[in-house]
C-alpha cells in the first residue's frame, strides 16, 4: 500500500517538476518558433515524456482547414535508431535540450519538412474522425486500437505507423485553435495516463504562452508603428519649423531690402557724387540728402526695438486723449484721402501710469490696420478707465479678417497685405503679454473689425 | 544727335533726384514719376524711349504697371530696376528688356540705359 503510495507520489513529483521546467523555458520567451520546440522538445525527450514524434498543427476557423506547424522526431526506424544512438552518447537534460540546437537539427529531417507540407480540410472528415472531434469535443484522445487508426485522416494515418498516439486540443482564452499529436513509433513503449495528463497540461500551458505571445508582439508591433509615427511627425514638426523660419527670414530679407538697402543705395549715390565734385553748394545739398537717409534707417531700426521689447521700460503719467490724438495727427492724409470718419468721442481725457511707447505702439498698429482695411467707413477708438482694467478698443466697419486667418494674425510676418510686414499685430499681442493684459480681435468679413484690449492697472 | 527721352518711375523721391541728375549728366532728358498710374497717364501722353520702372511702389506696384504699360505700348523698351533679386525671370519672361539690381554705384544703370538705348 505504502509502496502503492510512493509510486504516486514519486510520479506526481516528477509531473511537476516537468511542468516546472517547461513553465521555466516558455516565461523567457515570447517567440513563437521557441515556444512549439519547447513544447515539443518536452514531449519526445528521453529524460522528458519520451515519446518518439510529436507536432503541432494549427487550426485556421476561416478556411476550415488544419495545416503542419512544426514537428520533432526521426522518419523510419533506421532514422530513429541514428538519432537514439547519438543521443544515447551524450546525455542532456531537458534545460540542456531547450538551450541546444538540436531541436534544429532534427527540423531539417525529412519528418518536420512532411509535417509542415500537410493540410487537412476539415469539410473532408467525417464526423468520427479524430481530428474532428479534437476541434468539437476539445477532448484528449488516446487511440491505440487499430480499428481507431481508420478515423484519421489519411495524411497522418500515412505519417504516423505506430501502436499508439495521444491527440490533444490547443486551447487559447477563447477556443481552439490547433492540435497536439504525438506517438511511440519504433521503440512502442505504451503511451501512460500520467504521460497523457502530462501531454494534457502541457498542450494548455503551451495554449497560454502562444496566445500571450501573440497579443505581445501585436502590442510590440504597434508599439513600433506608433513609434514610427512619432518619428515621422517629430520629422515633419522639425521641417515646419525650420521652413516657418525660412519664411520668417525671407520676409524680413524683404523687408531689409525694401527699408534699408533703398535709403543705402541713395546714400551711396550720393556719397559717390560728393567724392567726384567740388561744388560746395552741391555738396551741401547731397550730404544733406544722405543725413535724411540716414534717419530714415535709423528710424526702421528704432521700430525693431520695439518689436524685440529691448528699450528700457519708461513709465510715466501718460494722457490718453493727447496719445491717441497724436497717433491720428500721423495717419491725417491717408484718413482725408479714405474718406474716413474717425471717432474719439469715447477717448477719455485721462492719464495713467504706463510706458508712452508701449501704448502709441498699441495704438498706432491698431489705427493703421484700420485705415488700411477701411475705405469711406468709421473707425471710432475707446480708451477708458473700468477699475482695474484700462480698457482699449478700436473699432472699425472695413473689410473685416475672414475666420479661417483670424488664428494667424498675431503671428509675426503674417500679413494679409501684399508688401505687408505682418508685425503690427504680432507687435500689439507682445505689448499686451508683457503688460498681462488681454488681447481680444472680433472680426466679421465685410462689416468690420474689433479689437479689445483689457490691461489691468497697477 | 536727338536726345534720347527717359521715364523713370521711382516711389522714392530722394532717389528719384539721383537716378534724374545722374543720367541727365550722360546726356538724357529724364521726365520723373512717383507711382504707376501717373507712369501710364505720362506714356498715353508722350512718346519715351525708355522706361525705368522700380517694382515696390505703394498703390500700383511695378508688375501691375508693366502689365498696363505693355498693353498699351507694346515697343518701348523697359529696364527693371529695384532692389529685389527674386523677380528676375518673371520680368524677362515678361519682356523687359533688362533687370537690374539697385546699387549705389550706378555704372551698371548707365551702362544698361545706353546698351538698351542702342539696340533700339
Amino acid at each position: 500500500m505504502t509502496e502503492i503510495f510512493e509510486e504516486k507520489l514519486k510520479t506526481y513529483n516528477y509531473e511537476l517538476y516537468l511542468l516546472h521546467k517547461v513553465s521555466k523555458a516558455i516565461k523567457k520567451t515570447f517567440n513563437e518558433e521557441k515556444i512549439l520546440s519547447i513544447i515539443l522538445t518536452a514531449i519526445t525527450a528521453d529524460c522528458a515524456l519520451g515519446l518518439s514524434r510529436a507536432a503541432v498543427f494549427y487550426y485556421d476557423k476561416e478556411k476550415n482547414v488544419i495545416y503542419g506547424k512544426k514537428g520533432i522526431g526521426p522518419f523510419n526506424e533506421q532514422e530513429a535508431t541514428q538519432i537514439w544512438t547519438e543521443l544515447s552518447k551524450n546525455k542532456m537534460t531537458l534545460e540542456e535540450y531547450f538551450q541546444s540546437s538540436f531541436e534544429q537539427y532534427l527540423s531539417e529531417q525529412k519528418f518536420p519538412q512532411l509535417i509542415k507540407n500537410i493540410l487537412i480540410n476539415i469539410d473532408m472528415l467525417s464526423n468520427t474522425n479524430y481530428f474532428k472531434r479534437v476541434l468539437l469535443e476539445g477532448n484528449l484522445f488516446h487511440i491505440k486500437n487499430k480499428d481507431d487508426f481508420t478515423n484519421l485522416p489519411n495524411e497522418i494515418k500515412e505519417l504516423f505507423v505506430s501502436s499508439e498516439i495521444v491527440i490533444s486540443p490547443l486551447f487559447s482564452s477563447k477556443e481552439i485553435f490547433g492540435i497536439i499529436i504525438a506517438d511511440n513509433a519504433f521503440h512502442y513503449r505504451p503511451i501512460t495516463d500520467s504521460t497523457k495528463t502530462l501531454i494534457s497540461l502541457l498542450s494548455i500551458q503551451a495554449g497560454i504562452a502562444l496566445e500571450t505571445t501573440k497579443y505581445h508582439n501585436i502590442v510590440k508591433q504597434q508599439y513600433e508603428e506608433l513609434k514610427e509615427l512619432h518619428n515621422a511627425v517629430e520629422i515633419l514638426q522639425d521641417k515646419i519649423v525650420k521652413q516657418e523660419r525660412l519664411t520668417a527670414i525671407g520676409k524680413l530679407s524683404s523687408y531689409f531690402i525694401h527699408e534699408i538697402k533703398n535709403p543705402l543705395v541713395t546714400i551711396g549715390g550720393f556719397a559717390q557724387r560728393i567724392s567726384k565734385t567740388n561744388n560746395l553748394s552741391e555738396i551741401h545739398k547731397d550730404a544733406n540728402i544722405i543725413f535724411k537717409e540716414i534717419m530714415k534707417i535709423e528710424q526702421i531700426l528704432n521700430r525693431f526695438t520695439t518689436l524685440t521689447l529691448l528699450s528700457p521700460l519708461k513709465i510715466e503719467m501718460v494722457n490718453l486723449k493727447e496719445l491717441v490724438e497724436e497717433v491720428i495727427d500721423l495717419f491725417q492724409i491717408e484718413i482725408t484721402r479714405k474718406k474716413i470718419v474717425v471717432d474719439l468721442s469715447s477717448v477719455q481725457n485721462i492719464s495713467v501710469k504706463a510706458d508712452k511707447i508701449q501704448i502709441s505702439e498699441i495704438f498706432f498698429n491698431l489705427i493703421s490696420n484700420s485705415i488700411e482695411n477701411t475705405i469711406n467707413g468709421t473707425i471710432k477708438i475707446y480708451a477708458e478707465i473700468k477699475d482695474p482694467f484700462i480698457e482699449i478698443s478700436v473699432k472699425d466697419t472695413g473689410k473685416g479678417i475672414p475666420k479661417e486667418l483670424l488664428p494667424y494674425i498675431t503671428e509675426p510676418f503674417y500679413s494679409t497685405k501684399p508688401g505687408g510686414l505682418g508685425l503690427g499685430l504680432f507687435i500689439v499681442s507682445n505689448i499686451v503679454e508683457t503688460l498681462n493684459g488681454k488681447l481680444e480681435i472680433l472680426s466679421e468679413e465685410k462689416k468690420g473689425t474689433t479689437v479689445n484690449i483689457y490691461i489691468p492697472i497697477k | 544727335m536727338e536726345r534720347k527721352k527717359i521715364l523713370l518711375v521711382e516711389d522714392e523721391e530722394n532717389e528719384r533726384i539721383l537716378y534724374k541728375e545722374e543720367l541727365e549728366r550722360e546726356g538724357f532728358i529724364v521726365i520723373c514719376c512717383e507711382n504707376g498710374s501717373h507712369a501710364i497717364k505720362l506714356i498715353e501722353k508722350d512718346d519715351f524711349d525708355l522706361l525705368v520702372l522700380d517694382i515696390k511702389m505703394p498703390q500700383m506696384d511695378g508688375i501691375e504697371t508693366l502689365g498696363k504699360i505693355l498693353t498699351k505700348k507694346r515697343n518701348i523698351p523697359i529696364i527693371i530696376y529695384t532692389a529685389y533679386p527674386q523677380y528676375k525671370e518673371q520680368f524677362l519672361t515678361w519682356a523687359a528688356d533688362e533687370y537690374i539690381i539697385k546699387s549705389a554705384d550706378l555704372t551698371n544703370l548707365k551702362e544698361k540705359v545706353k546698351s538698351v538705348l542702342n539696340k533700339k
